[in-house]
């Protein structure tokens, strides 16, 4: 799709059934799907009416957190059916679990996250923008279309070119704000490395700053998961709210 | 100039005009933040929230730029 030498895929390219597959990224988000995995399973187990375990406990916030959200965009729509907003919440905790596991094991030195890839950022992008219009189109059908009349009468025709750019340049900022932080988060920390040779006596000047940069780019992994999470919420909430009037 | 030496100077001038902008923005962000505790120190915890949501959507735009320079001027 895109290249070039930021965009370059990570690891081989594999050709499978006449679409170029990056290797290293597939490969990645599978491990990512593990970690979740076997993390859930192990925090599920002990579920019941016992005392809740540790992982549990975990699990359990992330959850409440993410619903505490869903819960708040309760207001979107008068009307807004219990099971499209299960729909909505499942949707958003996976993102963000995914999101935030990505980011995370992004600390662990030889691996790469794979949100440090375009493909990957995009695609989830494309995930929210779909979700978005077939959410937007399920609950207002046709009066969906009249949503992008942003102002009454000839107006809104003449700034419609606008709103459809608008539109189309969500999935855009929302890819490119994700993998530009992750970039950049392991850019630095290449660039840290290089700068001053790793020798005993240069400690101090290449190593010690690259720890802190990785104790950074958790946190703005972290933010970022949740700005992922936050801003789908608000691009399927604008899309699926009713108008006043 | 040749284009090359051109094309790392344009990529600079716009990093650095992309930092300034997102370290103005963070300073006047924080600088609110910092009164609204001050008015009212029980909001703390729903501040840092919005400032720490706000703060990422800022500090995207630089990094936003890095890439599209990057990408603009690996070409």
């Amino acid at each position: 799709m895109l290249e070039g030498d930021v965009l370059a895929c990570h690891g081989a390219t594999w050709a499978v059934l006449g679409l170029h597959v990056c290797s290293g990224t597939l490969i990645q988000t599978w491990i990512v799907m593990v970690v979740i995995a076997v993390l859930a399973l192990l925090g599920a187990r002990s579920a019941g009416l016992g005392r809740p375990g540790r992982l549990q406990n975990l699990f359990e916030m992330v959850i409440d957190f993410v619903a505490g959200f869903v819960g708040g965009a309760r207001d979107v729509g008068p009307e807004h059916p219990v099971r499209n907003r299960r729909l909505l919440f499942e949707y958003l905790a996976t993102l963000f679990l995914f999101v935030i596991v990505a980011n995370m094991l992004d600390v662990i030195p030889p691996y790469i996250a794979p949100t440090n890839t375009l493909n990957t950022t995009l695609g989830l992008a494309m995930l929210t923008f779909f979700f978005t219009h077939i959410a937007g189109v399920g609950r207002r059908r046709l009066r969906y279309a009249s949503s992008f009349l942003h102002t009454p009468g000839i107006g809104g025709y003449i700034l419609l070119p606008l709103a459809i750019i608008e539109e189309l340049s969500k999935p855009l900022t929302l890819s490119f704000r994700l993998f530009g932080n992750i970039f950049a988060g392991e850019l630095m920390i290449e660039i840290l490395l290089k700068l001053i040779p790793l020798k005993w006596f240069y400690f101090a000047g290449g190593f010690a700053p690259h720890l802190i940069w990785l104790l950074f780019s958790v946190f703005i992994g972290a933010v970022q998961a949740l700005i992922f999470m936050l801003l789908s919420l608000a691009y399927i909430g604008q899309a699926t709210a009713q108008p006043e009037h | 100039m040749d284009a090359a030496s051109a094309h790392i100077l344009a990529a600079g001038i716009g990093l650095g005009l992309a930092a300034l902008g997102a370290a103005i923005g963070d300073g006047v962000m924080t600088s609110k933040f910092l009164e609204g505790i001050a008015r009212q120190p029980e909001a703390q915890g729903r501040l840092l929230t919005n400032m720490l949501i706000s703060l990422g959507l800022i500090e995207a735009l630089p990094l936003i730029v890095l890439v599209l320079v990057g990408f603009v001027f690996t070409h």
